[in-house]
């Protein structure tokens, strides 16, 4: 069969534009040396070649005015031109198909081609335009037949149809859908549906940048066809440059109601498409990291300081909250994520609640995440439904069929969601993020459709109390009133009060009037900001040349980075040094992808210690928990120390690293500060303190002079003795809660914890062992059962047991073996040995057989 | 556009900055430097937005160790191949006052450093456009159909397109009066 549009068109002026496109393409006066390109475009096996539309305007300026207003005529021809040079350059390693169509796509310089959905009009159907926008909505990708095959029994003889319908570019008369079933003579045909050629298409709708909508204005949106290898290459949420024809497809409802409306459905033609945002693609950011970058980054890594630069760099325009920008940049950077080989899957992001008092810029620290995550959505408690957060079952408008429709977790899957307004979210709703938190997966069973989409994503999300302010007299439980089963899946809970205190509030009202005086450069001074920066100059397909792209460090403005307090010594004078946030987004993706950072030993021990410390601390009278201690706190801090070995671009998470966790997790639980000047007074009550002093002149130098006079000798090995005995103990703990207590909470404590440990390598012989170690015989007590005494002596001192300020040793002892196992009693040696060494000390008084408290 | 002694749109239009590349390091400036934290001075090759009243004698040859100038000139963001582009397609259509307020005062002064004649050719091209268009909208100021947008187009002129504008307004005002005069 024949096929009369692609004949019809092939007459003198369509061969006149052919060969002068082709001229075009083998010109090499212009920039671009299209032949290679074109080799390239072999190599990479794709099928479209991008075009500079001013050089073709420089090459000949009708044909560009031609491409630019009668795309319909001129399209073809340039597509036909590629074609054929495609065919006399390709070579036989090339691969390259009889049947294969080639297309042109066009960037450059559009004029006042260059719309968007809202200043798109009448004038322009039939145009090449090029508009901005963000992708909304992508349908199914559906195969189109653009070829059938027929064949015909009686003669023997195969037919071949070409079918063109109104989404094609190419040309202006279409054939109807309906196939033939009978040849000329009438015989009967039957479709070789195997032999038939079938080409992919997809509609999308783009809709009109927010922020580029007029004020008061909803914006716009525009229905977009993609055909072949077009399809697929934007996701919902792309913000994207589309190129393309403005067609009109006939009338939409001529059939229903006997074709009198006039209106006709008019659709973009997308011809070349280019992703604006660096936002991420497919879970991986598009972030290039050249040498020169590599190098940046790994020069700033060497740095001491280098987490404290990075946080500080993170919204300079914020003022303080140092723990919390911290957090974040952890966060970013997040742990690992670990999938055992039974199944388990131990999530490695890192989850934030910030509650506070009101204009203590907690959204802004959320919009700041949204900007700089690779991939991040933002949505409100009141603003977003159970469904809408993870996923929901719709019809399909098309077919009708029951499909899944992601909601803002899934998509966020290797992102970051924020949660502003956390509290005013329902409980229904809330619940519905549970699984998401701790497992990462939805989980779907309704309409039919039972399965499980994957939603590893780290939540940031921030509330208000419950009284609109922080009432500092209250329990903070009582503040956030936020179950506790929720609580404990956020990894750090940050409480932000708005404290009345006059030095801190005049910074604060200085650093925000010098954000006021901040005049962009470049601009008029006292003329308003204009809002509608209008569509780029510009449909560029990539490579911007930009002199600021290696740039690592902001110049310090003084009205900006007044708030920065990092300095480095240089020459002995101290800078202050901001980091540029492109720079920071390299350095966050290098170190996400290269750095895979393993527990060592030594960190393991100290992480362990710590949780240890955590769980039975009693707290002094003035300090509440803010948030539960369960065992996911110990996984709390192996990802944030994990995470703060990327961020050193060390391999290894070290000791120091788990310092910084615990220095992170105390900040958010407590809300105190571990400093060498406090340690004294805590120490009565606080087993990690003097361990803490011990470590920190290894890699302290600024504050050891402090340290080495009040330095608690304390050798090496004991150290680790005292670390496994703890742990064997929180172990054994565990062990028996299990026993005690048949709930599923302790069994799922145990199961963690249990992970917890085996991930980081300590081996279970290792902590049965230590355990026993604990246990020695005779007159003297060990260190570490000397440190155990004293830390349950510590809990006691603040119980009615010394309401009179003292208490007689037999008592003492007794009440310290109630909180023993039965295996770890203290014996009256021990017991005694102990009282000594912590008289010794000055912690107590011992006076014959009664026990003072100092 | 001839550029007086005490004319202040001049000096502003004198202010503005080029990128510049330094061929010689400059001992204890390196703050001038933009966001470096490792030297106190400015680098051989350091790149550097330098004020034209300041670009311009330093690319001169000062002396006979440098005869390329202290600094080598670079093109301005506002006459890049880019923003070139935009103007060939369409001059009306690019938003001149967002690049710069004076975008022809700038391009006048750079031509005379650079005598690019390709670039002059172009700039006067896309003046001429723009220049029929803002005659345009002067002379027909309460025409309905172009009040629509003429505030659109009015924001997208240049400081020379302004008081262009402002005297083909005033011309036109002139000639009205005296039409109505001679009735």
């Amino acid at each position: 069969m024949e096929t009369p549009a692609g004949r019809d068109l092939q007459d003198a002026v369509l061969e006149d534009r052919t060969r002068k496109f082709q001229e075009f393409l083998e010109d090499r006066t212009h920039a671009t040396d299209y032949r290679d390109l074109i080799r390239l475009m072999l190599v990479r096996d794709e099928r479209r070649l991008v075009v500079d539309l001013d050089e073709v305007r420089d090459f000949d300026r009708e044909f560009w005015q031609g491409l630019l207003d009668t795309p319909g005529e001129f399209l073809p021809a340039a597509d036909r031109a590629l074609q054929l040079t495609v065919v006399a350059i390709a070579e036989a390693r090339h691969n390259v198909g009889e049947s294969d169509v080639f297309y042109v796509a066009y960037r450059g310089s559009f004029g006042d081609h260059a719309v968007n959905p809202r200043t798109i009009s009448a004038s322009h159907v039939g145009k090449l335009l090029s508009l901005e926008g963000i992708v909304t909505r992508c349908s199914l990708v559906r195969p189109k037949v653009v070829r059938s095959v027929h064949y015909c029994a009686k003669t023997d003889r195969f037919h071949a149809r070409e079918y063109y319908d109104q989404a094609m570019a190419s040309t202006s008369t279409f054939v109807g859908s309906v196939y033939p079933t009978e040849d000329a003579d009438g015989n009967p045909l039957t479709t070789e549906y195997g032999y038939c050629t079938y080409r992919d298409h997809q509609t999308m709708s783009i809709q009109e940048m927010p922020e580029r909508a007029p004020a008061g204005q909803l914006p716009r949106s525009i229905d977009v066809i993609l055909d072949d290898d077009l399809v697929d290459t934007v996701k919902p949420g792309d913000r994207i440059q589309l190129v393309g024809m403005y067609k009109s497809m006939g009338s939409r409802s001529s059939s229903k109601d006997g074709g009198g409306s006039a209106q006709f459905k008019t659709v973009i033609l997308a011809n070349n498409i280019v992703l604006l945002s660096s936002k991420a693609n497919g879970g991986v950011a598009r972030a290039r990291i050249s040498d020169i970058d590599v190098r940046n980054i790994n020069r700033v890594a060497k740095k001491r300081n280098v987490f404290e630069l990075l946080s500080q760099s993170l919204a300079p325009s914020i003022y303080g909250h140092d723990y919390i920008k911290k957090a974040i940049l952890l966060m970013l950077l997040s742990g690992m994520e670990k999938n055992l080989e039974n199944g388990t899957h131990i999530r490695g992001d890192i989850n934030i609640l910030m509650v506070g008092d009101p204009s203590t810029a907690k959204s802004q620290l959320l919009r700041f995440v949204l900007n700089t995550a690779p991939l991040a959505i933002a949505t409100t408690g009141r603003g977003s439904s159970g469904v809408g957060l993870t996923a929901a079952v719709t019809s399909d408008k098309e077919t009708g069929e029951r499909r899944l429709e992601a909601g803002a977790m899934v998509l966020a899957d290797r992102g970051v969601v924020c949660i502003d307004e956390f509290d005013k979210m329902s409980d229904v709703d809330r619940v519905a993020i549970h699984e998401v938190m701790e497992q990462q997966t939805v989980t779907i069973a309704k309409a039919g459709i039972h399965t499980s989409l994957n939603a590893r994503c780290s939540v940031i999300a921030a509330a208000n109390p419950v009284f609109g302010q922080y009432d500092t007299h209250k329990d903070p439980h009582r503040n956030i009133a936020l179950p506790d089963s929720l609580l404990s899946r956020f990894d750090l809970l940050f409480v932000v009060t708005d404290e009345v205190e006059d030095a801190r509030d005049r910074a604060i009202s200085e650093h925000v009037l010098r954000m006021h005086r901040y005049v962009k450069a470049g601009t008029e001074e006292g003329i308003p900001v204009r809002e509608d920066s209008g569509p780029s100059m510009q449909a560029n397909g990539g490579a911007k040349e930009d002199a600021d792209e290696h740039k690592v460090y902001e110049k310090f403005d003084a009205l900006l980075h007044a708030g920065v307090t990092t300095r480095t010594k240089f020459n002995g004078q101290h800078k202050i040094e901001v980091l540029s946030i492109p720079f920071i987004k390299k350095y966050l993706h290098y170190a996400k992808m290269r750095v895979r950072p393993v527990l060592s030993q030594n960190a393991a021990d100290y992480i362990v210690n710590t949780y240890a410390g955590l769980r039975n601390d009693e707290l002094s009278a003035q300090q509440r928990k803010t948030s539960p201690i369960t065992a996911r706190t110990l996984e709390t801090l192996i990802r944030l120390a994990t995470a703060h070995a990327k961020a050193r671009l060390s391999q290894r998470v070290e000791r120091k690293d788990a310092k910084v966790a615990e220095q992170i997790l105390r900040f958010a639980l407590f809300k105190e500060v571990v400093r060498a000047e406090r340690k004294k007074r805590q120490r009565v009550n606080e087993d990690s303190s003097d361990e803490e002093e011990d470590e920190d002149d290894e890699d302290d130098e600024d504050d050891s002079a402090t340290f080495r006079s009040s330095a608690v000798p304390s050798s090496q090995s004991t150290r680790q003795l005292r670390g496994s005995s703890s742990n064997g103990r929180a172990y054994d703990e565990s062990m028996t809660s299990v026993v005690d207590d048949e709930d599923a909470a302790p069994q799922d404590n145990f199961q963690l914890l249990a992970q917890a440990v085996e991930a980081m390598g300590v081996s279970d012989g290792a902590a049965g062992s230590s355990s026993m170690a604990g246990q020695q015989p005779g007159t003297g007590v060990s260190n570490s059962r000397a440190q155990l005494f004293t830390r349950i002596m510590g809990q006691l001192l603040n119980t009615p047991l010394f309401a009179d300020e003292y208490a007689s040793v037999d008592v003492l002892v007794a009440e310290v073996n109630k909180r023993m196992e039965q295996e770890d009693l203290f014996s009256e040696q021990e017991a005694t040995a102990a009282l000594r060494k912590m008289n010794d000390r000055n912690q107590i008084m011992l006076s014959g057989n009664m026990v003072y408290k100092i | 556009m001839p550029s007086r002694y005490y004319d202040i749109d001049d000096f502003i239009a004198d202010g503005q900055k080029i990128p510049c590349i330094f061929q010689t390091a400059v001992p204890e400036m390196g703050y001038l430097e933009h966001g470096r934290s490792e030297s106190t001075d400015i680098r051989h090759g350091a790149r550097l937005e330098l004020p034209l009243w300041l670009a311009e004698p330093l690319a001169m040859g000062v002396s006979d160790e440098f005869p390329n100038g202290l600094v080598m000139v670079s093109t301005p963001a506002p006459f890049t191949s880019k923003i070139i582009n935009a103007l060939k397609a369409n001059a009306v259509n690019v938003d001149l006052r967002s690049l710069t307020m004076y975008f022809f005062r700038l391009a006048q002064r750079w031509l005379e450093l650079t005598g690019d004649h390709t670039l002059l050719a172009q700039i006067s091209a896309a003046f001429k456009e723009r220049a029929v268009v803002v005659n345009d909208y002067a002379y027909n100021t309460r025409s309905t159909s172009l009040m629509t947008d003429s505030s659109e187009f009015m924001g997208k002129l240049d400081d020379t397109e302004v008081k262009l504008y402002k005297a083909a307004h005033v011309a036109s005002r002139q000639f009205k009066k005296w039409v109505s005069i001679k009735k």
